[in-house]
C-alpha cells in the first residue's frame, strides 16, 4: 500500500507539463545551522558497530564537523553497557557488543559541553531471509535517451507476518583487465625494475539511494519484485563478472518512518504536488533539552543477505558493454642501433606517469599510457575477495 | 409577454431635406417583376416621398403591380401585399417599413436628432399600443413621461413602490438590479424573482435603474400610493461574450460586506493565459482572494483553505472546479452568466463551508433567437449554441468545450521523457428554462466535466464532476416567492497503472450528493427581506478503493466502506431597513449533521496518541444508524449605516460550520485529494468572522473604493502529521491533528468603471495562521506555536487596467504582486549512512521570493454592424510579459552527492497567445 501511494505521489509530476524552470536558489539562513547529527546502526552480524557523530553544516558544505570528544555508548536492556572507543575523526567504535535478536539497545552520549542525549529503546528484530535477488536484461529511458542493462529485484516474506518493514542496501562488485598490463616499471634514464602485474582488479560500490520496501497492508508479509539496483551497460561494470551483495535489514515502523520522511524530503521534492517536506524526528533527544534539535537516527536491525553474480556471458547474446579502456592503444617506439644522442636524451627523459613501457628490449618499444597498463589506477584493488568465484 | 419589442434598426442615408406636405397624390406605375428597391428609388424620385427600411428585409422581394391612380395607402398596401412587411406613413412623407409588427404610433421625435455624417445605427424599443399603452414611447421620451404610482395616499406619508425588472429580450428577472433615486439617495436592489421593493416620502422622483450589461435608464413617477411598476431592460448593444469583474454596483447600499460580483459584461478586459476567460484566475485579482501558486487548483479567501469554499454552480456544489490540474477553470466562460463571491456577510441561506461562497451561474438561453458563439485558442475549442425551444417561453443552452490537441505538451516542453505523455480535458454545459407563466419558472441544468491525463505513458489519471439541477420558481403573491430546487452532483477519480504487472493497480474515488432546497422570500413591507427555508444534503462517498488489476497483481485490493452522511440546515433571515441610512440583516442557521451507517469506529487506547498500535475496540454501526452527530446554531449578522449620500460603513459577524473536508498532504490541491466526512474524530470546522467596511462611491467620475478589516477564527482545522498517508486510509484519525486557524486582514479597493480607461487597484494585507497543539507530541506541529499557514502571503497588490482605444480595439494589462508564501527548505546539510543529507526546519518558517508579473492583452472586434451576422474577435495576449521566473516552490535536492537548493517555476517565460471567439 505504502508503495502504491508513494507510486502516486512521484508520477504527479505534472512539472513536466508545463512550461517550468528549474533553477539553484541562494539562500540566507537567519539563525544557525548546526546540529548534533548521530548516526549508529547496531545489527545481529558480527560487530565492530559503529556511531558516527558529527554537526551539521550549511547548505553547500558537504564536510561533516566530527565530534571527537564524546562520550558514547550503548546499553542492552537488562545487559552490559558497553563504551565505544573513538577511532578516526567522529567515529566511534565497539569492540565485544553483540546485537541479538530480541533483545533491546539504546544509545547514549554525552558531549563535552554537558549536554547528555540518549535514545528510546530499540528492539532488535530478526530479518527472515531472503528469498531470492534476480535480474532482468531491461530496457530504461534515460537522460540520455533508451539505455541498456540488468535491473535487480528482490523477492522475500516473512511466515510470522511479523516484519512488515525492510530497507535494502547492497554493494556491488566488479572485476575489469587492464589490457596491456605489465611488469615492467621504468624508472627513467634508461633504467627499469619489476613492479607488480596489476591486470586483475574488483572494486566496490555501496549504495547510496535508500531503498525501503513495506508489506503494511498487505494480506501476506511479502516482499514481491521489489526493485534495486539498476546496472547500465554504459558502465563497465557488467563487462567481465559482476556481483551484488544484497543486505536485507528490518527495523519498526517508527525508523521506517524515519527512512521514508528521509527520502522524500531529500530526492522526492520538486515536483508541483509533491508533499510538504517534513521536519524529521530522530530517536535519539537531548534529555535536559527535548527541544534541541537532533539529526540522525540510531537503527537497530537484524539483518540477511544475499549475493548474486553475473557472467558477461549471462547477458543477451551481441549486448555491447562499455569498457573504459576503448581508448587504450600500445603505441610502437623505434629507435635506430645503438641509440643516436637525442634518442638517448628522449629515453632519459620519458618519466613513468606518462608513458608505460610494455616492452623494453628494443630496438622496438612498445608504450602505453599507464591506465591501460595498471588496473589499481581506476581506483580498484588486485587482491582477490573471499566471496569471488569465478 | 407583455409587450410585443421590436428591434428596429435602419440606415439613414444622407439625408434630403423634405419639407413639403404631400397631400393624398394618385400614383401611376407599372412594374414588372422589379427589385422592391428599385420601385422605392423610382417612387422617390418621382413623388415627394421617402422611404426607410433595412435593405436585408427587402432584397429579396420583386414586386408585379399595376398602378393607375392610387393613393399613396392603396398603393402601399397593395406593394406588401404577400410580405411580412409593415409600413407606417408619416405626414411628412416618411414611409418607414418594419417586418412582422406594425408601428401604431411613432414617437414624435422620432426624427428631430440630429442626422450624423456617418451612416449610424440607431436602436429604438417601440411598443405596441395595444399591449401597453402606457409605454408608447421611445425610450428617450418614456423617460421625460411621468407616471404616477397608487392612487391611495397613506397616512404616514410614504408609499411603497415595487415591481420586477426583468431582461427584455429573454424576459429572465434581473437580479440585483438597483432601482434607486440620487438626492437623497435612496434605492434597493431586485431579489432572486427580479423583485425590487421601495418606500419613499409620497412626491415626485426620477427613478434610476441600472443592471449590469443592461443600458441604464429612469423614470419619472409621481408616487401617491403604494403601487407597481415594471420594468424591461434592453440589454447593452455591444457584445456580451466576456466575463468581467464587476465590482459590487452599489456597494454603498448593500449590506454585506466582502461582496464581489463577477459579471458578464461588455468590455474584454483581463488578459488571459493561454487564451482562455477564466472566473476563477480573474477573482484572484480581487482583495482577499489568493492562491498559493500557478498550477494550484482552487483558491484562498481571507486565510481560508481551499476546501472552505462553497463552490456552486446553478446551486449545485462543485468539488473539483478546474482542469488540468488547475490551470484552467472548469467553467466554460461563454455559458456562464456571473459569479457572486461572499468573503463575509454570508447570509444564513447559505452554508456548509466556512470561507466563502462562490456562486455561479449559468446563462439562461435567449428566447428569441438562436444565437452561436465559440472560439479557438491554442489550447482549447468551444462552441454555445442557446436559443428558444419554444418562443417566449422556453430556452435552452448548451455549451461544449474540449482541448484538441496535446499542444501543451507538445510545444512546451522538449524532454522525451514526455513524448508518451497526453492531457485532455472537455465539458459540457446545458441549461432548459421554461418560463410556464408569469408566476412560475422552470429550470433544468446540467454539467459534466472530465479529465484525463497520461503522464509518461505511466499513470493515468482522471477525474469527472457530474451536476444535475432543476428548480422550480413560484411567485406565491407580490409578497411571498418560493423556490424548491432538487440538485445532484458527483466527483469521481480514477488513478491505474499498469507498468508492472505485479504492482498493477487502479484506485478509484468518489463522492455523490442530493440536494433539496426549498426556501421563500417573503416581503411583508418595504422595511424588510425575510428569508427561510430548508436545506438538505445526503452525501455518499466512496472514500477510496486500490483494486489490483489483472492476475499477477500482488497489490491487496483495499476498499473502504462507503460512507453515508445527512446535512440539514435550516435557516432564517431578516434584511431589515430601519432607516434610509441604518439597515440589519439578522439571521439564524442551525445545522445538523449525522454520519450514518453502515459503519465502524475505532476505540483508542485513552492516554495514548491516536495510533493503530492503540485501537482496543471496533464498534460496528447497521445500516441507516447514527453513528456521530453534530450541530449547531450559525449566527449570521451585518449592518450597514450610510454617512453621507456617497458612503458608508459596515459591521458584520459570522459563524459557519463545515462537515466535509478536503484531505491535502501537498502545497496545494492534487487530483489525489480527496473529501471525507466528519466523524467522531474529525470534527465540523467552525468558523467565526467579524468584518467591518467603509465604502465610497464618486459616481461622477464611475469610481468606487473600499476598505474592509477582518478577524477571523477557525476551530478544527486538519492538518497532517508528518508523513502522513491520505489515500485509502481506514484510520485516517491516526493521520490527522486538530488545529486551530486564525486570520485577520485589511483590503482595499479601488475601482474606475467607466472611461476610457478604467480598472482596479486591490491591496490586501492579511496573515493566515494556524495552530497544532494536541496533547502528544506527534500532534504537535513547531512545538504548538502559530506558524504561518501555506498560503499566508502578507502583501497582495494587483493592478488591472483597460484602455479602450475604440469600440473596436481595447489594451488591457494586469499586474500582479505578492509575498512569497511560506514554505520549508533545507538550511542544513549533514552525513547519514554515507550520504548527505538536507535537514529541514519547522514547517513555514521561510518564504519563497515574492511573486511579480504582468500581463498584456489586445484585443480587436470584429465590425459592429448589426446587419453582419457573423462577428468575429482576436484576442491576442502575453502572460508573464516580463518571463520573470517566479518561484512555485523552492526545494532542495541530493545530486551528485551535494544538497543543492532549487527554485521550481511555473511559466518562467512570456506566453503569448492568439484567440479567435465568434458569435452569430
Amino acid at each position: 500500500m505504502r508503495t502504491v501511494t508513494r507510486n502516486i505521489l512521484i508520477n504527479v509530476s505534472l512539472a513536466a507539463l508545463l512550461m517550468q524552470c528549474v533553477e539553484p536558489f541562494e539562500i540566507e539562513i537567519p539563525g544557525g545551522s548546526d546540529f548534533i547529527v548521530v548516526d549508529g546502526l547496531i545489527t545481529d552480524q558480527p560487530g565492530p558497530y559503529v556511531v558516527n557523530i558529527s554537526v551539521s553544516s550549511p547548505l553547500g558544505f558537504n564536510d561533516a564537523v566530527p565530534v571527537n570528544d564524546a562520550s558514547v555508548s550503548v546499553e542492552e536492556e537488562g545487559g552490559i553497557t558497553e563504551t565505544f572507543t573513538l577511532e578516526s575523526p567522529g567515529q566511534y567504535v565497539s569492540s565485544s557488543l553483540q546485537g541479538v535478536a530480541g533483545r533491546r539497545y539504546r544509545l547514549l552520549i554525552s558531549t563535552r559541553d554537558g549536554s547528555r542525549y540518549q535514545s528510546d529503546w530499540v528492539t532488535l528484530k530478526p530479518s527472515p531471509p531472503i528469498d531470492s535477488v534476480y535480474w532482468e536484461f531491461d530496457q530504461r529511458r534515460s537522460m540520455e535517451g533508451q539505455v541498456e542493462g540488468v535491473q535487480f529485484f528482490v523477492d522475500t516474506h516473512d511466515p510470522e507476518n511479523n516484519t512488515k518493514f525492510y530497507r535494502y542496501r547492497w554493494t556491488e562488485t566488479w572485476t575489469y583487465f587492464a589490457p596491456f598490463a605489465t611488469t615492467l616499471d621504468y624508472l627513467g634514464d634508461l633504467k627499469t625494475a619489476i613492479r607488480d602485474y596489476n591486470r586483475t582488479c574488483w572494486i566496490d560500490e555501496a549504495s547510496r539511494v535508500i531503498n525501503l520496501a513495506s508489506s503494511q497492508g498487505n494480506v501476506k508479509d511479502v516482499i514481491s519484485n521489489q526493485s534495486l539496483n539498476f546496472v547500465s551497460t554504459e558502465t563497465n561494470r557488467l563487462n567481465i563478472r559482476y556481483s551484488i551483495l544484497v543486505e536485507q535489514l528490518v527495523m519498526n515502523e517508527d525508523e521506517y518512518n524515519y527512512w521514508k520522511g528521509l527520502k522524500e524530503t531529500n530526492a522526492e521534492t520538486g515536483e508541483l504536488f509533491d508533499k510538504q517536506p517534513q521536519s524529521l524526528i530522530s530517536n535519539v533527544v537531548n534529555i535536559d533539552n527535548p527541544d534541541e534539535t537532533v539529526l540522525g537516527y540510531f537503527s537497530v536491525s537484524g539483518v540477511s543477505t544475499q549475493r548474486v553474480f553475473i557472467q558477461r556471458g549471462d547477458l543477451p547474446e551481441g549486448t555491447t558493454v562499455k569498457s573504459l579502456y576503448a581508448k587504450c592503444e600500445l603505441i610502437e617506439l623505434e629507435f635506430s642501433d645503438p641509440f643516436s644522442l637525442a634518442e638517448r636524451e628522449v629515453l632519459r627523459n620519458i618519466k613513468w606517469g606518462v608513458w608505460m613501457f610494455v616492452n623494453f628490449s628494443g630496438p622496438a618499444f612498445l608504450v602505453t599510457t599507464p591506465e591501460c597498463a595498471d588496473c589499481t589506477i581506476r581506483g580498484g584493488y588486485t587482491t582477490r575477495p573471499d566471496f569471488w568465484v569465478d | 409577454m407583455r409587450y410585443i419589442l421590436l428591434f428596429f434598426a435602419l440606415y439613414l442615408l444622407p439625408w434630403l431635406k423634405l419639407s413639403a406636405q404631400i397631400s393624398p397624390l394618385p400614383i401611376t406605375g407599372k412594374y414588372n417583376d422589379m427589385p422592391l428597391i428599385e420601385v422605392f428609388s423610382q417612387l422617390e424620385e418621382n413623388y415627394p416621398i421617402r422611404f426607410f427600411y433595412d435593405p436585408a428585409w427587402v432584397d429579396s422581394i420583386s414586386v408585379s403591380l399595376e398602378a393607375e391612380g392610387l393613393n399613396l395607402e392603396e398603393f402601399l398596401d397593395k406593394l406588401i401585399d404577400g410580405t411580412d412587411l409593415e409600413y407606417h406613413l408619416e405626414k411628412s412623407g416618411r414611409i418607414i417599413f418594419t417586418k412582422g409588427h406594425k408601428i401604431v404610433k411613432l414617437p414624435e421625435n422620432f426624427f428631430k436628432e440630429e442626422i450624423p455624417e456617418e451612416p449610424k445605427r440607431i436602436t429604438y424599443s417601440i411598443f405596441d399600443k395595444k399591449e401597453d399603452p402606457e409605454l408608447l414611447r421611445s425610450v428617450p421620451d418614456v423617460e421625460s413621461r411621468e407616471f404616477t404610482i397608487g392612487d391611495q395616499p397613506n397616512a404616514s406619508g410614504e408609499a411603497t413602490i415595487s415591481g420586477y425588472i426583468r431582461m427584455s429580450s429573454t424576459g429572465e428577472p434581473l437580479i440585483g438590479a438597483s432601482v434607486f433615486i440620487t438626492s437623497p439617495f435612496v434605492g434597493a436592489t431586485t431579489n432572486a424573482f427580479g423583485y425590487y421593493m421601495l418606500t419613499l416620502p409620497q412626491g415626485n422622483y426620477r427613478l434610476h435603474f441600472k443592471s449590469v450589461g443592461m443600458v441604464e435608464t429612469t423614470r419619472k413617477i409621481n408616487l401617491r400610493g403604494d403601487g407597481q411598476f415594471d420594468l424591461k431592460m434592453d440589454e447593452d448593444i455591444i457584445p456580451l461574450d466576456e466575463i468581467v469583474v464587476q465590482g459590487e454596483l452599489n456597494i454603498i447600499n448593500s449590506i454585506q460586506t466582502g461582496r464581489i460580483t463577477l459579471d458578464q459584461v461588455t468590455i474584454k478586459t483581463m488578459p488571459t493565459i493561454l487564451g482562455e476567460i477564466d472566473i476563477m484566475k480573474i477573482s484572484l485579482t480581487l482583495p482577499g482572494v489568493q492562491t498559493v501558486g500557478e498550477g494550484a487548483s482552487g483558491f484562498n479567501v481571507r486565510g481560508g483553505a481551499t476546501d472552505q469554499n462553497l463552490i456552486l454552480l446553478d446551486d449545485v456544489v462543485v468539488y473539483n472546479p478546474s482542469h488540468l490540474f488547475g490551470f484552467f477553470s472548469a467553467f466554460n466562460p461563454d455559458a456562464i452568466k456571473g459569479a457572486g463571491l461572499y468573503k463575509s456577510s454570508i447570509q444564513a441561506d447559505y452554508g456548509g463551508r466556512i470561507s466563502s461562497v462562490l456562486d455561479i451561474a449559468i446563462r439562461e438561453g435567449s428566447k428569441k433567437k438562436l444565437n452561436v458563439s465559440g472560439g479557438i485558442s491554442p489550447v482549447s475549442a468551444k462552441v454555445t449554441i442557446d436559443g428558444p425551444l419554444k418562443k417566449d417561453t422556453t430556452s435552452f443552452l448548451l455549451g461544449i468545450r474540449s482541448t484538441y490537441s496535446d499542444w501543451l505538451l507538445e510545444e512546451l516542453n522538449d524532454d522525451p521523457e514526455l513524448k508518451n505523455s497526453s492531457a485532455f480535458f472537455g465539458d459540457v454545459i446545458g441549461k432548459i428554462h421554461h418560463q410556464a407563466n408569469n408566476n412560475n419558472s422552470f429550470t433544468l441544468s446540467g454539467y459534466h466535466s472530465q479529465d484525463r491525463f497520461v503522464l509518461n505513458d505511466d499513470t493515468v489519471y482522471r477525474y469527472s464532476n457530474t451536476n444535475v439541477m432543476c428548480k422550480w420558481r413560484k411567485t406565491i403573491n407580490h409578497r411571498l416567492f418560493s423556490t424548491v430546487s432538487l440538485g445532484f452532483t458527483e466527483y469521481n477519480y480514477k488513478i491505474s497503472n499498469e507498468t508492472s504487472p505485479a504492482n498493477a493497480f487502479e484506485l478509484n474515488y468518489g463522492i455523490q450528493n442530493s440536494t433539496f432546497k426549498g426556501s421563500f422570500d417573503w416581503l411583508p413591507n418595504a422595511n424588510h427581506g425575510i428569508k427561510f427555508g430548508l436545506n438538505t444534503t445526503l452525501y455518499r462517498l466512496n472514500p477510496g478503493s486500490i483494486k489490483p488489476i489483472g492476475g499477477e497483481s500482488i497489490v491487496d485490493p483495499r476498499i473502504l466502506n462507503e460512507e453515508k452522511g445527512l446535512e440539514t440546515a435550516l435557516y432564517l433571515g431578516d434584511e431589515y431597513k430601519y432607516n434610509d441610512r441604518l439597515s440589519i440583516y439578522a439571521g439564524l442557521r442551525f445545522s445538523h449533521f449525522g454520519l450514518l451507517g453502515p459503519g465502524r469506529q475505532f476505540k483508542y487506547l485513552p492516554g495514548f496518541s491516536r495510533e493503530t498500535q492503540f485501537i482496543t475496540d471496533t464498534v460496528s454501526f447497521g445500516k441507516g444508524s447514527l453513528i456521530k452527530a453534530y450541530s449547531g446554531p450559525e449566527y449570521r449578522f451585518s449592518s450597514r449605516y450610510k454617512l453621507r449620500n456617497q458612503s458608508s460603513i459596515k459591521f458584520s459577524y459570522d459563524r459557519t460550520q463545515q462537515f466535509i473536508h478536503q484531505l491535502t498532504n501537498t502545497t496545494a490541491v492534487s487530483p489525489t485529494d480527496t473529501w471525507r466526512l466528519s466523524n467522531a474524530f474529525v470534527k465540523p470546522q467552525i468558523g467565526d468572522q467579524y468584518s467591518v467596511g467603509w465604502y465610497r462611491t464618486f459616481p461622477a467620475y464611475g469610481i468606487n473604493i473600499s476598505v474592509e478589516g477582518y478577524y477571523k477564527k477557525v476551530r478544527n482545522l486538519l492538518e497532517y502529521k508528518s508523513g502522513a498517508d491520505l489515500l485509502v486510509n481506514e484510520v485516517l484519525e491516526t493521520d490527522v491533528i486538530n488545529a486551530r486557524g486564525k486570520s485577520y486582514g485589511m483590503e482595499v479597493f479601488f475601482r474606475k468603471k467607466s472611461g476610457k480607461l478604467n480598472g482596479w487597484i486591490s491591496y490586501t494585507y492579511s496573515r493566515a495562521l494556524v495552530k497544532a497543539l494536541g496533547p502528544f507530541k506527534v500532534e504537535q506541529i513547531n512545538q504548538g506555536e502559530f506558524f504561518p499557514a501555506n498560503f499566508d502571503k502578507p502583501h497582495n497588490l494587483a493592478v488591472v487596467t483597460n484602455y479602450k482605444f475604440n469600440r473596436r480595439i481595447n489594451m488591457s494589462t494586469n499586474i500582479v504582486y505578492t509575498s512569497g508564501r511560506p514554505v520549508t527548505f533545507p538550511i542544513a546539510t549533514y552525513q547519514f549512512r554515507g550520504n548527505t543529507y538536507s535537514h529541514f526546519p519547522e514547517r513555514n518558517q521561510l518564504r519563497i521570493p515574492d511573486y511579480f508579473r504582468l500581463d498584456y492583452s489586445v484585443n480587436i472586434e470584429g465590425n459592429h454592424k448589426i446587419k453582419k451576422p457573423f462577428h468575429g474577435s482576436w484576442s491576442f495576449s502575453i502572460y508573464n510579459l516580463t518571463g520573470r521566473n517566479n518561484a512555485y516552490s523552492i526545494f532542495a535536492r541530493t545530486e551528485d552527492g551535494k544538497v543543492q537548493v532549487f527554485q521550481l517555476s511555473v511559466f518562467a517565460e512570456p506566453i503569448p497567445t492568439l484567440t479567435y471567439n465568434f458569435r452569430f
